[in-house]
């Protein structure tokens, strides 16, 4: 197996959401906390895999209240639920890149689901560290992981939307190579 | 007579408005973002997190409204506190010397499928240069007090370069930031009524 370890470079990374508020806007936010780690097969991309750990106390939809009420039993339950996680089972080239299908577990529950992926390609970073570029989305509906808090509308409709859209940028950062172990 | 003229009365605040409604940004419910390109291979997102504007919507004709925004430079996130201190920086937006960006419109035409082409001036780091925003909005809706709300998503991409945000770090595959930003606006707005629709 030619895969290589990547770190996740946080700072150029990012896990988004937003879901539709009152049926007519959409409320974004993203996770402040997380890791993960790539194993990039650079010959064929679908020989790779990705583990990301997020800390659900993180949420942030930079409105102090409304992530309170999202770590709070009502959504994330955060207290009994520290983290959410993504672990890829298989990748496959579909679409205008690739298909990762993969396990993700929300307050407890985890569920297969399918992310659309892209390769931006690979870049030199002013250090000469190989980097490589990637995005990904996929919606879910929030229900089928426990988070069902809401309000109807008197004119129909709910208050938060129940379909979350997810979008992931990712930088990794090729880890230097490893001196071989003994024989 | 008398009763004619008092119903005349009674309605003439509503006529004297011309149809026109004023409408606040719901900074809580809506986000100014945008986004870079970092070392050409992936986005960097960012958004202000403090900012005002009202909607001047003209019910009979949308194309006579007006938009005025202010976003507070300072306010700038990008999650990692040392780049937001950069970006603050003469090196990018010099908040100290500029604290505000604003967007003036000066035209509203409709776009094709509904949407509606803003265009107005934009004033970043002291440059004014006119821009055009792809406006989705939404119909009407009551919030959860009674008050009505609309929705307005909007796109747009500017040149940072033609506003003196020229930065940069030059590496093999390209520039390290991007001169491209994406802009999104996904905005609420609520309604001004007269008293007795809710705060």
């Amino acid at each position: 197996m030619a895969t290589n370890a990547w770190d996740l470079d946080i700072s150029h990374s990012a896990i988004h959401f937003w879901v539709r508020h009152l049926v007519i806007s959409k409320v974004h936010g993203r996770f402040a906390k997380w890791s993960g780690t790539v194993k990039l097969d650079e010959q064929d991309l679908t020989r790779s895999s990705v583990e990301v750990r997020i800390d659900a106390a993180s949420i942030d939809t930079q409105v102090a209240d409304r992530d309170a009420h999202l770590r709070s039993a009502d959504f994330l339950d955060a207290a009994n639920h520290p983290e959410l996680a993504f672990r890829s089972r298989r990748i496959e080239k579909g679409g205008d890149g690739y298909r990762v299908t993969g396990d993700l577990t929300i307050r407890g529950t985890t569920r297969e689901v399918v992310l659309e992926a892209e390769f931006s390609g690979l870049a030199k970073d002013p250090w000469g560290n190989q980097r490589a570029g990637f995005s990904a989305k996929t919606a879910l509906d929030r229900r089928d992981f426990g988070l069902v808090w809401n309000a109807a509308l008197e004119a129909g409709g709910v208050l938060v939307g129940e379909k979350v859209e997810i979008s992931i940028e990712l930088e990794a950062v090729k880890q230097a190579a490893a001196v071989p172990a003994a024989a | 007579m008398k009763r004619l003229i008092a119903a005349l009365l009674a309605v003439a605040p509503v006529l004297a408005l011309g149809g026109t409604s004023t409408w606040n940004v719901d900074a809580s419910h809506s986000t100014v973002g945008f986004s870079v390109r970092h070392l050409v291979i992936s986005k960097v997102r960012g958004d202000f997190t403090r900012f005002s504007g009202k909607v001047q919507l003209d019910e009979a004709d949308v194309t006579r409204s007006t938009v005025d925004a202010t976003i507070d430079v300072a306010s700038v996130d990008t999650r990692v506190a040392d780049r937001d201190g950069h970006l603050k920086s003469p090196d990018f937006f010099d908040a100290a010397k500029y604290p505000s960006i604003t967007f003036k419109s000066t035209k509203v035409a409709k776009g094709g499928a509904g949407r509606l082409l803003v265009t107005g001036d934009l004033t970043l780091h002291g440059v004014t240069r006119p821009v055009t925003l792809d406006v989705t909005a939404s119909a009407e809706v009551k919030g959860m007090y009674g008050e009505t709300r609309r929705g307005y998503s909007a796109t747009a991409k500017i040149d940072r370069k033609d506003y003196g945000l020229t930065w940069n770090k030059l590496v093999e595959a390209g520039p390290a930031v991007g001169d491209e930003v994406t802009l999104t606006l996904d905005l609420e707005a609520v309604k001004d009524e007269p008293k007795g629709a809710g705060t």
